[in-house]
């Protein structure tokens, strides 16, 4: 699952109600999963280099 | 309000999301029996998704427990259907019944070989460490320096990591304390991962693989012909995001790695080697040119896709390894089989995440609740199943009982910080279930 960076209003509704906890606003992020945050916005732009992701 | 009673076999994802569906639509009243085979429910939540992973295993208290709370729905743990209370009893007592029993069975490698000692299911050895009933006698060869996994899926990456993960980790997991001192006197250094395909084309989706780059000590080796960096191939997003990874894993530094994974794409085997015991594998590579290597080991896990098993009285499909049905209902051919429905694994097959059965629930009970409109369902339902379990009651674990063994397992752990210790034997859950009673 991603997020719009465009479409969400940052409420943080979602991280409530997540029945898995899979949801994190970026700058809370756990280490071990901080990088998704640049997945996210890589996924949203589609670009041809994912090097950067991490 | 119209009134149904659904039977609903299996209380693993599959079953627990049919369930939602059932209790949050508003056409009909349904009062819902859940029958489970083991004492405790939540299928491979349970004794599927790897100790590590406990993330993941919180869809069963945050959602699925609620629903068993209502007071329409009665969970029976400890029931088989098909011996305890047969498939007929059921359909003739239940105006739906829906089958959710996922895939018990797994897929074969067919080659020479395949049945020494030593060589056996990820599925197998996975239930082992999650400590399922059946599969906790279950004995590993791990003194051995090296195991061989076929497949690079995720329950191949699940078994890679249980077999390299310092035990101090291991230990602070649900892990069965059977499979923590297996792995504690372990000395396997090193999991070989045979991939038939390419790197671009592995099944391992890319959270899992992600993971590896965070393993303490373990250094990750990838031999494969296609690991081109991401931008110079037109794959999609999502295999360039693992070429990324994979290039990362590649050229990360372990110092003084205790142990290594290596991923061997392009290589299948083609014989197991060993008189009484494996010894080793053959591999060919995907050239198939020259005579196929030996890979010595002493464990050969095959994670090459779990299978459904056909149900007595139920029509199957052997090629798809599922029960025959269109969009969920259960078909004999072209006819549908009245009040009769599949959903997850059994259904589709032994594919996707936890998640996946949730739209997959959807269009069952959909079907369902369409041919209740219809007027397709029986409306000979009584409580008859029920009752004839009332004869064997203390072989019966109720809601009320697996709250008790799961307050029990809690207990145990947090005297050791591990969120529990799993019981094991079926003896010992149900004189948990008991409880007071």
């Amino acid at each position: 699952m991603y997020i719009n960076p465009q479409q969400c209003i940052g409420c943080g509704v979602c991280v409530e109600v997540c029945p898995v906890a899979a949801i994190y606003s970026a700058d809370s992020l756990p280490a071990k999963w901080r990088h998704y945050a640049e997945v996210n916005r890589s996924y949203f732009m589609r670009r041809t280099n994912v090097d950067d992701i991490f | 309000m119209t009134s149904f009673k659904v039977a609903v076999v299996g209380s693993g994802p599959a079953g627990m999301y049919a369930i939602q569906h059932l209790l949050e639509q508003s056409l009909f009243d349904v009062d819902i029996d859940l029958f489970e085979r083991l004492p405790t429910p939540w299928g491979l939540v349970r004794a599927g998704v790897a100790p590590d992973h406990p993330e993941k295993k919180l869809i069963a208290d945050r959602l699925f427990r609620f629903f068993l709370k209502r007071d329409n729905v009665r969970f029976f743990g400890n029931v088989e259907i098909g011996s305890d209370i047969s498939h007929d009893q059921l359909t003739a007592s239940y105006d739906a019944v829906i089958y959710a029993v996922g895939a018990s069975g797994d897929k074969a490698l067919e080659i020479p070989g395949e049945q020494l000692p030593g060589c056996c299911s990820a599925r197998r050895f996975v239930a082992w460490y999650n400590g399922h009933p059946d599969c906790r006698h279950l004995q590993f060869d791990l003194s051995g320096p090296r195991a061989v996994i076929v497949g690079t899926g995720n329950v191949a990456l699940d078994v890679a990591r249980m077999l390299t993960l310092p035990v101090t980790e291991l230990a602070r997991t649900d892990i069965a304390d059977h499979a923590l001192e297996a792995l504690q006197a372990s000395r396997v250094n090193e999991v070989i991962l045979l991939g038939r395909r390419g790197c671009q084309q592995a099944a391992f989706h890319n959270p899992e693989l992600e993971e590896l780059l965070h393993l303490d000590g373990v250094e990750v080796q990838i031999e494969a012909d296609d690991l081109l960096p991401p931008e110079r191939t037109d794959a999609d997003w999502d295999t360039r995001r693992k070429l990324a990874t994979l290039i990362r894993l590649q050229a990360r530094r372990v110092a003084a790695p205790a142990k290594r994974i290596v991923f061997k794409f392009h290589h299948s085997p083609v014989a197991v080697s060993g008189d009484t015991h494996v010894t080793g594998v053959q591999v060919q590579t995907h050239e198939g040119s020259g005579p196929p290597g030996t890979i010595d080991c002493g464990l050969l896990l095959r994670a090459i896709g779990y299978r459904g098993r056909a149900l007595p009285g139920l029509p199957f499909d052997m090629r798809a390894g599922v029960i025959s049905n269109v969009a969920g209902r259960v078909m004999d051919g072209v006819v549908p089989r009245t009040g009769v429905y599949v959903t997850g694994w059994i259904r589709r097959g032994p594919r996707g995440v936890i998640g996946s059965n949730k739209q997959c629930a959807a269009e069952t009970v959909a079907c369902l609740l369409a041919d209740a409109r219809a007027g397709k369902l029986s409306r000979r339902s009584d409580d008859s199943v029920a009752q004839a379990l009332t004869a064997i009651a203390g072989q019966v674990v109720s809601f009320g009982g697996w709250q008790r063994i799961d307050r029990t397992e809690r207990q145990a752990g947090s005297a050791q910080r591990r969120p529990r210790i799993k019981q094991t034997d079926i003896g010992e859950l149900l004189v948990s279930a008991g409880g007071e009673q």
